[in-house]
Parts: C-alpha cells; sequence; structure tokens
C-alpha cells in the first residue's frame, strides 16, 4: 500500500516535470532574439515567406494560445515538419532515438559490468597494492574528454587492426551491434570511474559496518558477505550515481555520435541547430527531456526495491 | 588418553595484547595479558568503563577486529582450535556454528535491505545441507522459541519495521540458529527501552538453561550480572584487576577499582547512568609501570605509582593490586 503510494506521487512528480519540459522546448523559439521566422529564414528571406512563416508557426497569436496549439500538437503525436530534410519530425525521431537508447544502454551496462568487481577489489584490498593501482584509473579516465578515447579507439582497434567498422550503423542488427561497440566503450570509459569511485566509497564504508561484521560473524562465506549483503547495500548510491550519468549522457552522446558517424539523436539535433531546421531541434530537445524524466523516474521506482527504507522515508 | 589431553575449557584466552590505531599513524595499546577461561555451559561477565576494553575482547575472539588493529601477542583457543592462526575456512565452520553473537545494536547488526526470517535462515543454511523452503520453517521455529507473535507476518519485515526488542529477538534467534556452545553477548540490553530489557534478559536466561550454552556478558549492569553469571572478570584499562565468583566478588570486592564500581551501582544503571561514579577518568592507554587506577584511588602509594600490581591468587579469587582493600562485610547493606 505504502509502496503504490510512493509510485503514484513518483508519476505525478514525473507529469509535472514532463509539462515544465513542454513549456521548455515551446519557449525556445522565443528565447532566440529577433523575429523566429527570419532567424530561420535568413537575412536574405522575403517579407512575405516570413510572415507566411509566422503564420505556419501561429506566432502571430497571443503566447497562451500558442502554447494551447503547441500541446495539443504535442499530444497527438505531431511533432511539425523539417525544413532541411523536407518530411515529418516524428519518423526522423523514429529512426534515431534506438541509436542513442542502445548506445547509452550498452555503454552503461558494460561500465557496470566492469566497475562492480573493480570497486569490489579496491575496497577489500583498501590501501594495498590494487587499490591504488585502481585508483589512478578513474584519474586517468576523468582527466580524457570521451570524444579522445573515442578517437584513440578508432585510430588503434578500427584504422590500425580494422576489428570494428570506423563508424557507421549498419543496416542489419549485427552490423548495428558491432557498429555500437566502440562508442559504448567510450561511454563506458567516461561512466566507469565515476561509478568505481562512488562505489569503492560505498563498499568500503558499508564493508565497515556492525551488519556486516555480524554477518561474517555468521560464519557465511566471503561471497555472501560481500555480495549478499556489501552489494547489495551499495546498489542505492549505485543507482543514484548511474541516473544522473546517464540524464548526462542523454544530451552527450552529440560528439561521439559525431566521431563515429552514428545516426543518432545527437546527430539529428547537430545538423538541426547547423541548418536551423527548428522544428527539429525542438523535438529532439523535447525527446531528451522525456528520456531524463523517464530514467529518473526508472531510478526512483528501483529505490523503492532495492531498499525498503525508501518508502518509508516518504 | 594419551595425545590431547581432555580440556574442560570451551574458551581459553591467554596473554591477549591487542593495539588499535592511535593518532598520528602510530598504536594504542588496548589489552594487555588478558586472560580469560569459560568452562562448558558456564556464564561469564565481563564489567568495566567504557572503553576498556570489553568489545575488543570478543572481536578478537571472532577474528573481526577493526581495520588497523593488531593482536600483538598471546592465543585464543576454542575447543582446541587456535582461533588466531586457524585458517579463514576453519574459522568459518566455528563462527556461527559454535559461537554465536548478540550484539548491542540489533538495528545495526541486521542487513537493513534483508527480510529478517532470510537473515535468520542464512545462518543454517551456511551450516547445514539444507534447503530454502526447509530453512526457513526451521527460521520461524526459532522466532517463535524466542517469543516473537505473528512469527509468519513478521518473518517477511525487514529490520526497520520491528521494534527494537523484536529486532533483538531476531539477533538472538540467528545467533542460536546452529545450536552453538559459546554465546558472545555484548551489552545486549543497553540499545533497548528500559521496559524490554528484563524480557530480552529473561529470554536470555531461559535460553541459556534451555540449551546449556556457556554465555560470556558484557554489561555495565551490575545486577544483570549478578543474576546471570557464575564468575565475573573487572576489566580496568585493558587489563582485568578482578576475576572470581560473581558472589565472592560481589560481596567482598577487593581491588579498590571494583568496591567503587559496586558501591556506585545500585541500580542507577537502569536509567541508563553508567557506573562511573568513581571520580576521575581512565587513562587513555594501558599502563606498563604503574597501577592504571592509582590517580583514582584513595589507597594508592609510591608503590602503586611505580610497579604494575600483576593478577595474583587472593584466596578464592584473583587480584591485581598492591594493597587490597580489606573484606568489609556485605557491601551492599
Ligand atoms: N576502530 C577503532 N579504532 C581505534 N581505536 C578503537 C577502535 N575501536 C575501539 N578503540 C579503542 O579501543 C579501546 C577499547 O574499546 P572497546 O570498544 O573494546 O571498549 P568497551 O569496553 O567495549 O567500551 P564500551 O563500554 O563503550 O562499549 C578504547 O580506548 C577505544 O577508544
Ligand atoms: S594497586 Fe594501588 S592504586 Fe591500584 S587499586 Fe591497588 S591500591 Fe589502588
Ligand atoms: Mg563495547
Amino acid at each position: 500500500m505504502t509502496r503504490t503510494r510512493y509510485i503514484a506521487a513518483r508519476l505525478a512528480q514525473a507529469v509535472l516535470v514532463l509539462v515544465g519540459v513542454t513549456i521548455l522546448t515551446f519557449l525556445l523559439i522565443h528565447i532566440v532574439p529577433g523575429n523566429p521566422a527570419r532567424t530561420i529564414l535568413g537575412v536574405h528571406a522575403t517579407a512575405r515567406a516570413v510572415h507566411e512563416l509566422d503564420q505556419q508557426f501561429g506566432l502571430n497569436q497571443s503566447l497562451p494560445a500558442q502554447l494551447w496549439a503547441y500541446f495539443d500538437r504535442i499530444i497527438h503525436g505531431n511533432l511539425g515538419t523539417s525544413y532541411y530534410y523536407h518530411s515529418a519530425v516524428g519518423p526522423l525521431i523514429t529512426s534515431a532515438l534506438p541509436v542513442t537508447v542502445l548506445l547509452i544502454a550498452f555503454g552503461t551496462i558494460l561500465a557496470i559490468v566492469v566497475a562492480v568487481p573493480l570497486s569490489l577489489l579496491a575496497a577489500t584490498k583498501q590501501g594495498k597494492v590494487p587499490d591504488h593501482l585502481l585508483r589512478l584509473v578513474p584519474m586517468v579516465g576523468l582527466g580524457m574528454p570521451p570524444f579522445w578515447i573515442g578517437f584513440v579507439l578508432l585510430i588503434l582497434l578500427s584504422l590500425d587492426l580494422r576489428l570494428f567498422p570506423s563508424g557507421g550503423y549498419g543496416s542489419t542488427f549485427g552490423q548495428h551491434v558491432q557498429g555500437l561497440v566502440l562508442p559504448a566503450i567510450t561511454v563506458a570509459a567516461g561512466t566507469m570511474p565515476l561509478l568505481v569511485r562512488s562505489l569503492r566509497a560505498s563498499l568500503i564504508e558499508i564493508l565497515d559496518s556492525d551488519f556486516i561484521r555480524a554477518a561474517t560473524a555468521k560464519g557465511l562465506s566471503r561471497t555472501r558477505v560481500l555480495f549478499r549483503h556489501a552489494l547489495r547495500n551499495a546498489l542505492l548510491p549505485m543507482v543514484s550515481v548511474l541516473a544522473v550519468n546517464v540524464s548526462f549522457w542523454v544530451g552527450s552522446t552529440v560528439v561521439i555520435e559525431q566521431v563515429f558517424n552514428l545516426p543518432g539523436l545527437g546527430n539529428l539535433m547537430l545538423t538541426g541547430v547547423l541548418n536551423r531546421d527548428f522544428q527539429v531541434v525542438q523535438s529532439v530537445a523535447l525527446v531528451y527531456g522525456v528520456m531524463i524524466v523517464i530514467v529518473n523516474l526508472g531510478a526512483d521506482l528501483l529505490y523503492s526495491y532495492i531498499d525498503p527504507r525508501v518508502v518509508l522515508g516518504e | 588418553m594419551t595425545t590431547a589431553p581432555m580440556t574442560t575449557n570451551l574458551l581459553e584466552i591467554s596473554d591477549l595484547s591487542v593495539t588499535m590505531p592511535g593518532r598520528d599513524s602510530g598504536s594504542v595499546k588496548v589489552l594487555e595479558g588478558f586472560d580469560l577461561t569459560i568452562a562448558r555451559g558456564e556464564a561469564v561477565g565481563l564489567v568495566g568503563e567504557s572503553g576498556c576494553g570489553k568489545t575488543t575482547t570478543l572481536l578478537s575472539i571472532l577474528g573481526l577486529l577493526p581495520r588497523g588493529a593488531r593482536v600483538e601477542s598471546g592465543a585464543i583457543t576454542f575447543d582446541g582450535v587456535d582461533l588466531l592462526r586457524c585458517t579463514r575456512r576453519q574459522l568459518r565452520t566455528i563462527l556461527g556454528r559454535r559461537i554465536g553473537v548478540i550484539w548491542q545494536d540489533p538495528l545495526a547488526a541486521l542487513d537493513p535491505v534483508m527480510r529478517v526470517g532470510d537473515q535468520i535462515a542464512e545462518v543454517i543454511r551456511a551450516h547445514d545441507d539444507v534447503g530454502r523452503g526447509r530453512a526457513m520453517q526451521r527460521a520461524k521455529e526459532l522466532m517463535r522459541q524466542v517469543e516473537m507473535p505473528d512469527v509468519e507476518q513478521l518473518a517477511r519485515r525487514y529490520p526497520h519495521e520491528l521494534s527494537g526488542g523484536q529486532r533483538q529477538r531476531v539477533v538472538i534467534a540467528a545467533a542460536i540458529a546452529a545450536s552453538p556452545e559459546l554465546l558472545l553477548c555484548d551489552e545486549p540490553t543497553t540499545a533497548l527501552d528500559v521496559t524490554v530489557q528484563d524480557q530480552v534478559l529473561g529470554l536470555l536466561g531461559r535460553l541459556r538453561e534451555e540449551l546449556g550454552v556457556a554465555l560470556v556478558l558484557v554489561s555495565h549492569d551490575l545486577a544483570v550480572v549478578g543474576e546471570m553469571c557464575d564468575r565475573v572478570s573487572i576489566m580496568y584499562s585493558g587489563r582485568i584487576v578482578e576475576q572470581g565468583s560473581t558472589d565472592a566478588v560481589f560481596e567482598r570486592p577487593r581491588h579498590h577499582y571494583s568496591v567503587g564500581l559496586l558501591a556506585s551501582s545500585p541500580d542507577i544503571d537502569r536509567v541508563g547512568v553508567r557506573p562511573d561514579g568513581i571520580p576521575g577518568l581512565p587513562p587513555g592507554s594501558v599502563s606498563e609501570s604503574s597501577c592504571a587506577f592509582a590517580d583514582r584511588c584513595g589507597s594508592a602509594d609510591e608503590r602503586c605509582r611505580s610497579e604494575l600490581p600483576v593478577l595474583g591468587r587472593l584466596g578464592d579469587r584473583l587480584v591485581a593490586c598492591h594493597h587490597p582493600a580489606v573484606v568489609r562485610e556485605s557491601v551492599n547493606g
């Protein structure tokens, strides 16, 4: 019952944030200084063309009326028309979205798979050689921008060794996966150090707590103490870090998609901006917002399953 | 009868010295020349001011000293097994199985994200080859044995969903799950409401009779130790200063610290006041060349300040004092 209430509260919160995000993307067009239609069409456009575009955008209506029209359009799944591609924005997004989602998902999973054993090793060997070595990894990782890691991987593994395609997404699922390996490693390389750092810190704290001593005194195997008790309790802070990190990647795959020539949302966004393709920019921004809301909602729901105290704390 | 002599003692601690990490990367001696033996089925109380090393003693037995702490010398033998030198695997067959622990703060001692029934059942599964269902069934039996109501429902709760007394019962159930021969109790009621303290102590007393288990009871509450323990060790600043049968020590204390401790005790502990009616504070580290109690002792003289009193036999007990207190008749009036 309490959990149902918790979930309901989180959902309501998410809906509110979504409305806010939608309003923000709506305001995008008004933030640009000067007449938006003029900005879009360029200095050489005729007054008549500008006027027509104003009409089409409904820019001559009152702001609330425009906002209402925008909501109405979005709710009906109409994301407008791209000037650059001469097609509806909806399908453009539908084809770009999976690329970005898969990229972030693969990268994050990879980061978790690597970070968990490393953190356990560092935390259990605190202050010893493996720990010191591992503490260098985050420093190196954090010191390098992800796109640089991407370039190195590209040059080393694709151009030199020809292990992976140097870019592109292919057309079959197999090709997709192949094309995503290096970009996902790049995402993971950016995520892993943060994850190791926070996981190591929380594990060290947990390993020194009374209930771990109590669990050991029960005569449980070391594995059970580490995984079933210590790691399980470290999941909560880990989910927080991941939620923030995934939210960050949602808007930050632009560079990676550029380096590896992936037709994802970032790519769509960049071409949109470069070509003043306003509807595309607005829609991608909206999708980014929705993704971030969903990630954080998911994290909140996960909390309540990982830690029964979260529900109580509300 | 030729090789290994049958020892009647279940636990033998001899000449144990432990250091803790101190400030400025130095180390501080917190336990020195500590001896304690416990016979099968015997209950021994460990009494002393905060910081005198009671918990450290228990953690040494379990091999669970905090990071940076070190056993400098000594031996701890459990039924012939050297606990300080045996392998981790060997230790695991003793911990939980033959030695159970009841912790001071049950909320901290339970995993916050695991159902309490599972926390009892995992002890059973760690030591017996039984399935999940069977272990859980046994866990529920244990919960009934420690007098918990609504077992079916409570077993599925998380620690934060139980009351303090119920939590401690869960800890006790986990401690006795594998029918241990020795129970280590570190102030088992200090963290509990006054109203449930007596219930939990009553339960411990009953379980001890039912299971015939030996007991080390760390407590500030002299009344409890007097009631439950056959023998008592009075600790002061990392050493045992007096040891003997509970009756003898409580009725005729000979070390001046014991005298002060007992004089300041009458039931004030029940409202959370610690037995610190003796003016002054214990020293921070174990002393090597004087009596640690000298600064607070009315009978102290030059010898006390320059020569360490060793624990020696004095009639019916062991005392570490140069000028033992004269026996007064019936301290408790
Ligand atoms: N983790 C630690 N690091 C450094 N010193 C410690 C640590 N744990 C305990 N000590 C020190 O060791 C000494 C003995 O502590 P211990 O916990 O055994 O006392 P205690 O008799 O159990 O006290 P209390 O009645 O307060 O529980 C104290 O001086 C304490 O400051
Ligand atoms: S040795 Fe001296 S100072 Fe210490 S308790 Fe005995 S009389 Fe007091
Ligand atoms: Mg203690």
